[in-house]
């Protein structure tokens, strides 16, 4: 029986000396019971016999053999007590090998074991102790980090029902601590996405796949009812086997960045608003300053026609004697010449009649011969051919000055030399008058179309509208190569009256057009035309106040317009 | 001043031009108009002709250096106011005509480069009405002095000068022998 347990392991060996003991124990145990049991019998079954002296005789015996056990047993206690103070104050020597030393070898066994693992477990208590301490500063810390945080802070188990939330969520939505446990969050957050919901299935898979969820507007909701808008951050919490065990929400009042971008995109707009007025009105200011450049270019150009048409009249009136002085005995003297020429041709005729008579007659011969001489030299000679030519130079010198005087009077008249009296005239009548005037030039070749509005009188110098009416209608005509048509037109408003001159002649190249009033400027062969007549034209016309435009297209006509107010502001004849 | 009787059976007169080409064209045609021509370079001349000639009509430039014509014909109307006075100029200015009809009282204002037939015709109007008018002064003078005999007569001769007519309108003589 013995056996098995020794072999189990040299720290039970003991338990051998133990068995010793137990086994002495129990003899002396059983002597002490049976004994008495023994007398207890014989008593019974034969009383009185040996009463006495049995009794005082099992007494004693049983009184030594019990006082022999307690002894045994308090040595053998003694014994292991001495071992076991020996073992724990570091004696090891070998106890002897009887019950009580094996017991004691068993004891300070147990004790080495019991001491090794106490050891261990001090370690791990230490190990313990410090790992919980650790533990309760991270905890301490991570929750005064999670506390100190402005944002809102949300701990939810998977199903969305809040665990935690930090103090920041209290403070702004009112609710108790222990209030929202276990709600779900979404009574508190919703996102912005629609419905009642903090997440869409769209952004639940999202966080699922990436495990966080960046970004997301919401609005969470006070207990006042009051809705926050937050921007909020979701992030899945796992334990280390990979489950999820909580959602991590972060949100962030966006009150204040939503009223700065309302403050922003007020600004802005107000911003916007402000530079479409300026640009409106700098955008005016431009049109404004186009229009006056181009007024003032126009003005520009007007001051330097009438600049160029002063200057012209005054350089006309200055030369216009120098010019005139030659052109006055040029003239006469032309005219003379033509008389004396009349004269001479009549006295040769007559001569050459009595040269003639002389010859055929039967005269006395040196006459006659003289006579037949001369007849011979005569014919011999140009001089036939100089009475027909002379007075042919003679007409075309004349032409050639009388052109001269006209270029000189058409000078003149622009110099305003011979001003009329101003008067009221109609115009229609004006029209008419010069119509008959220039007749000559128009009835082959011209249809005319007239188309007389009711026009009031004009305050004007009706010679010079006349001799307006007569240039344009002259040129008009000159316009038309061969046939063609001229429409007249004439209407009033209050303050103007109108007329348009109008012709299917061969128009005005476009880049004459800037130049027709320019004095000296004439598309006419040399010697048809002074280039004055526009420019006259425009001189009466500019002094009459009035304005006057043209429009032309090559090779369909041209037409004139030209209006004079009513109360033109005349000046004085110079 | 010639004498009423004397006048020449040829008008004269005088061109004043500082260009002599225009004195001689002028002279031309007014030689031919069978006037006699006089002809001054300039002013002065012009008066030392006139003081020494019977001139009836003066024919003057506007622009010329020295003097200008409206000058000269001021100074001619105070010196010779008989004799007619024009003015020529190749520069059209208004001003000038004014003041040439109002100071210098030209008969006409004439502008160059001139026509010869208008020239003409202006001169032969110009002496015509020249001629007509020292014609009238002259009648009228003679028409006084005789009114003056006729008074002085009529003086002496009460009722002389009157006519009596009956009522068939002869003359009634009342006095038989002045008849006789």
């Amino acid at each position: 029986m013995d056996k098995p347990v020794r072999s189990i392991s040299g720290g039970f060996s003991a338990s051998m000396a133990t068995m010793g003991f137990i086994r002495r124990m129990g003899i002396a145990f059983g002597l002490m019971v049976f004994i008495p049991l023994l007398i207890l019998v014989y008593v019974y079954l034969d009383r009185e016999t040996i009463a006495f002296p049995v009794i005082l005789l099992s007494t004693a015996i049983a009184s030594l053999v019990g006082f022999y056990v307690v002894w045994e047993m308090v040595k053998r206690v003694l014994s292991v007590t001495q071992d076991v103070q020996r073992f724990s104050s570091g004696d090891a020597s070998s106890p002897q090998q009887d019950e009580g030393g094996i017991l004691q070898q068993s004891f300070s066994r147990l004790i080495h074991q019991m001491q090794t693992a106490m050891a261990e477990l001090e370690t791990k208590a230490k190990l313990l102790e410090e790992t919980e301490r650790k533990l309760g500063e991270v905890t301490v810390y991570s929750a005064q980090i999670i506390s100190s945080i402005a944002d809102y802070v949300i701990v939810t188990d998977p199903h969305l029902r809040v665990t935690k939330v930090n103090p920041a969520v209290q403070a702004l939505l009112g609710y108790r601590v222990d209030e929202l446990k276990d709600q779900s969050v979404e009574a508190v957050l919703r996102g912005t996405s629609g419905g009642d919901v903090l997440m869409d299935q769209g952004e639940m898979e999202q966080l699922n796949r990436a495990g966080t969820l960046w970004g997301k507007s919401g609005v969470l909701r006070s207990q006042a009812g009051e809705g926050i808008p937050v921007q909020m951050n979701l992030s899945l919490v796992r334990d280390t086997g990979g489950n999820v065990t909580g959602i991590v929400i972060v949100a962030r009042d966006v009150r204040e960045t939503l009223r700065l971008v309302a403050d922003l995109q007020q600004a802005k707009s107000t911003l916007e608003e402000r530079v479409r007025q300026r640009t409106q009105e700098i955008e005016l200011a431009m049109q404004e300053r186009e229009r006056a450049y181009r007024e003032l270019t126009r003005k520009d150009d007007q001051l330097i026609r009438q600049e160029k048409m002063a200057s012209l009249g005054q350089l006309a009136a200055g030369v216009a004697h120098e010019i005139n002085n030659p052109v006055g005995f040029v003239s006469s003297n032309l005219q003379m010449l033509q008389q004396y020429l009349g004269d001479l041709r009549s006295y040769i005729e007559r001569t050459e009649a009595l040269v003639h008579r002389a010859a055929e007659t039967n005269m006395p011969d040196p006459l006659q011969r003289e006579a037949g001489e001369i007849m011979a030299w005569t014919d011999s000679s140009d001089l036939k051919q100089t009475l027909i030519d002379a007075p042919q130079a003679l007409m075309e010198s004349i032409d050639g000055l009388n052109r001269v005087k006209r270029i000189v009077s058409a000078l003149r008249e622009f110099s305003h030399a011979d001003q009329d009296e101003p008067a009221l005239a109609d115009l229609n009548e004006g029209l008419e008058s010069t119509i008959n005037i220039v007749w000559n030039e128009l009835k082959y070749k011209v249809t005319l179309h007239r188309a007389y509005g009711d026009l009031p009188k004009v305050q004007c110098y009706p010679h010079q509208l006349n001799q307006v009416f007569m240039n344009l209608l002259v040129n008009a005509a000159q316009a038309i190569p061969e046939k063609g048509e001229i429409w007249l037109k004439t209407w009033a408003d209050p303050d103007h009256v109108y007329v348009d001159i109008r012709d299917s002649g061969s128009g005005i190249p476009e880049g004459y057009l800037s130049k027709i009033f320019d004095p000296f400027f004439t598309t006419k062969p040399v010697g048809q035309g002074t280039g004055l007549g526009l420019s006259i034209v425009y001189g009466i016309v500019e002094r009459h106040g009035g304005t006057i435009r043209v429009t032309s297209r090559e090779g369909e006509g041209t037409t004139f317009h030209v209006s004079f107010p009513l109360m033109p502001p005349l000046k004085a004849a110079a | 001043m010639s004498g009423e009787g004397e006048a020449t059976e040829r008008p004269t007169i005088l061109v004043v031009d500082d260009e002599p080409s225009v004195r001689r064209a002028l002279q031309r045609l007014f030689a031919r108009e069978q006037y006699r021509v006089l002809d001054a370079g300039g002013a002065e001349e012009a008066l030392k002709l006139v003081a020494a000639n019977p001139i009836d009509l003066i024919i003057t430039d506007y622009a010329m250096p020295e003097c200008n014509g409206l000058e000269l014909l001021v100074r001619m109307k105070k010196s010779h106011p008989e004799i007619v006075r024009m003015i020529m100029t190749g520069k059209a200015d208004l001003q000038a005509v004014i003041s040439a009809i109002n100071e210098g009282h030209v008969y006409r204002f004439i502008l160059k480069p001139w026509d010869n037939d208008d020239l003409s015709l202006s001169v032969r109007l110009a002496l015509e009405q020249s001629r007509l008018l020292l014609d009238n002064r002259r009648l009228i003078g003679r028409l006084q002095r005789q009114e003056e005999m006729l008074r002085t007569l009529s003086k002496h001769y009460p009722g002389i000068t009157t006519v009596e007519r009956d009522a068939d309108g002869a003359i009634v003589l009342d006095d038989p022998d002045e008849a006789a």
